[in-house]
């Protein structure tokens, strides 16, 4: 990589106090996100995978600043964004936008879709006549594939595609350069999603959008990424060109969560090898010693039990934390 | 004789916005001992007929309007579960047919312990005294791969994992040894470790118990790995049904054929467009005239706007396939573009 990354991560933590009782004492701290580090190049996706509580949502809010960080460092364009003044945060906020998982839950019922879609112009200051903002939202509107002539209504008169269509219409308005998308299309049907991720495509080529791509299904992840981070437990266990990451999984949880998911075609389905794992993932409120997968990994040596392995690289641009000297190979079909 | 026959179902619901045909003449059949993959989207109707057959629909504002459901309760013996009593049917509800659901958290009853929700199973069902109906729950805990059985027994539903909860809701499916299982969506809620274990943990014991299973799920990938045949519902009917290697290799219904070439694959070559269904599903209050995929469908021609079509059977190596399609010649390849 030649130019600098659009977004560079360093040792990002994101720890929540756990408070019980009248007093509200700390009882103890969730590290929801402990020491995560990567770099985006301009244009291009990273897909950031993992299970239920493993800081991938929480990564990405840091990001953004929608949590503070407890510490590390976020870097858009060479700008520090953790060293700037609430007033100049919210400059560079332009620059980078969400789009959120639920689109029931992230569009005010109350607005119209114009006013949704204006908002951020308007806070903004970038729209200065009331026609400009109509010419400017119905732009956007044929930008993501919604007829204009609906932005008068309300998002329930929406399906979840549509108002999926309208959450990213909201995203793109101010014309950033780097787009968190949390579970797009995860609460879409089947034949939805494959809609928005076309239009996510899309809109990355015509506009040389930045994504991180925040998902828990590693198909659609790898159908988008150029690059795949897989979280557990708040850190990144293996980092991968994304071909690279499907066809030699170095981490025996990367291994796990490949083989656990099921392939649409009975031939493959009948004759496949998997690396089933015994129990759950952990409580992050008190996560296993050493190697946070330890428990669940069957591969599991003492020191795992005690020492955390560093992310090390394993092949190019191909990063692993795990003590392994060599992990069993395992084909994912 | 199958194990369970279902002819013509149809169960309405009577709303603001009119008579609502979730379920709209709806038929097939269950063996022993053989998995019945039903896949759809929200809203086509998969879990109105699994609920149907259990006649858990609430009354109003459904109804089942027409159709039989033949269950064989005992060999040689049918009964049409439309038409038995309310006593009969709590009878066969948790005892001959039992269901497991998405959401453990809201089935599991929260302020019992899961020992007694087990236990009251088999007090009801098999008239059995406390003691034995505990050992005997034990026992079902773990079979289900639950550790520690005799202490978590005793635990609330709260208590345990998500993973752990649907392997209770697995347990107390089995505990009177149910000759159908239907499954609505168990591992949607679930991480895709867990959810691999519990597909697992229910393939194990269809095999081991010889039950007939109704997995009912809008993925593709789960049905391929658990099914034997596969029903394609859209709009509240079936529009397409084989054998799962039929299905997978020729599908010849669009809806069925879209729904493939719409979903990315994890061993796929990266890159390149989805091909997505274009449009949505329809609202099941106002379904368009004639063939209710019409309006999506690249292929549809006049009669499509007109006439719902009729059942076809295309001749296959192993099984019956059947398409409800005007189109016919459509073939997997021919719809790609």
């Amino acid at each position: 990589m030649t130019a600098e990354p659009l977004l560079q991560v360093r040792d990002l933590k994101v720890h929540f106090a756990v408070r019980r009782g009248l007093l509200q004492r700390t009882v103890g701290t969730i590290k929801a996100v402990d020491g995560v580090s990567f770099d985006v190049a301009k244009g291009t996706t990273l897909g950031l995978v993992g299970e239920s509580g493993c800081g991938k949502s929480t990564t990405g809010r840091a990001l953004l600043r929608l949590v503070p960080p407890t510490s590390g460092s976020v870097r858009l364009g060479g700008i520090d964004l953790g060293a700037l003044s609430a007033g100049d945060l919210r400059k560079q906020r332009r620059r980078m936008q969400m789009i959120f998982q639920d689109p029931y839950a992230s569009l005010n019922p109350r607005m119209t879709i114009l006013d949704i879609v204006a908002e951020p112009l308007g806070v903004h200051g970038l729209v200065k006549t009331p026609r400009e903002r109509l010419e400017k939202v119905a732009h956007l509107m044929e930008t993501v594939g919604l007829e204009p002539s609906y932005m008068r209504r309300y998002p329930h008169e929406f399906s979840g595609g549509q108002r999926q269509r309208i959450g990213i219409a909201r995203a793109i308005s101010l014309s950033p350069e780097l787009v968190i998308a949390d579970e797009p299309v995860s609460a879409l049907d089947v034949s939805i999603q494959a809609q928005i991720v076309n239009l996510l495509t899309q809109l990355q080529s015509d506009l040389g959008l930045t994504y991180v791509f925040i998902a828990h299904d590693l198909a659609v992840v790898r159908h988008l990424s150029r690059e795949i981070a897989v979280m557990y437990l708040g850190r990144i266990v293996e980092r991968a060109p994304a071909e690279e990451l499907f066809a030699h999984p170095e981490h025996p949880y990367t291994q796990a969560l490949l083989s656990a998911i099921p392939i649409p075609d009975p031939k493959i389905e009948r004759k496949r090898k998997r690396l089933v794992l015994v129990g759950d993932v952990p409580s992050p409120l008190d996560p296993p010693t050493g190697c946070h997968f330890h428990t669940r990994c069957p591969y599991v040596m003492d020191r795992c039990r005690v020492e955390a392995p560093a992310l090390v690289e394993c092949g190019e641009g191909h990063f692993a934390a795990c003590h392994l000297e060599e992990v069993p190979a395992l084909e994912i079909a | 004789m199958a194990l369970l026959e279902v002819h013509g179902l149809k169960t309405h619901f009577s709303t603001e916005e009119g008579n609502v045909r979730a379920v709209d003449g709806v038929s097939f059949h269950v063996e022993r001992g053989e998995v019945l993959g039903i896949v759809g989207e929200s809203g086509s109707g998969k879990s109105v007929t699994s609920l149907s057959l259990l006649r858990l629909i609430p009354s109003p504002p459904g109804r089942i309007v027409a159709g039989e459901i033949l269950f064989e309760s005992s060999p040689g013996k049918k009964e049409d579960l439309v038409r038995v009593s309310e006593a009969r049917m709590r009878a066969v509800r948790g005892d001959r047919i039992a269901m497991i659901f998405q959401d453990p958290m809201t089935s599991l009853n929260p302020y019992m312990h899961v020992g007694e929700q087990l236990v009251e199973v088999l007090e009801l069902h098999k008239k059995m005294k406390r003691p034995e109906a505990r050992q005997k729950a034990i026992e079902m805990l773990k079979a289900v791969g639950i550790p520690a059985p005799q202490q978590r027994i005793d635990d609330h539903p709260h208590q345990l994992s998500g993973g752990m909860r649907q392997r209770v809701m697995i347990a107390m499916a089995l505990l009177c040894e149910p000759d159908l299982l239907i499954a609505d969506e168990p591992t949607t809620a679930l991480d895709v470790t867990v959810q691999a274990q519990i597909l697992e943990l229910i393939q194990d014991r269809q095999k081991a118990l010889g039950l007939g299973v109704i997995l009912i799920t809008h993925d593709l990938g789960v049905i391929a790995k658990m099914a034997d045949r596969v029903a394609v519902m859209y709009a509240g009917r079936i529009v397409e049904e084989g054998p799962v290697d039929v299905i997978f290799e020729d599908p010849r219904h669009p809806y069925t054929i879209g729904l493939k070439s719409s979903i990315p694959r994890l061993d796929a070559v990266r890159g390149g467009t989805l091909t997505p269904i274009p449009g949505m599903p329809p609202s099941m209050a106002r379904l368009p005239p004639g063939c209710p995929f019409h309006p999506r469908c690249a292929h549809a021609i006049a009669r499509c706007k007109e006439v719902y079509p009729d059942e076809r059977e295309i001749p296959a190596e192993d099984g019956r396939h059947l398409v409800r399609c005007h189109v016919e010649d459509l073939a997997a390849g021919s719809v790609a573009s």
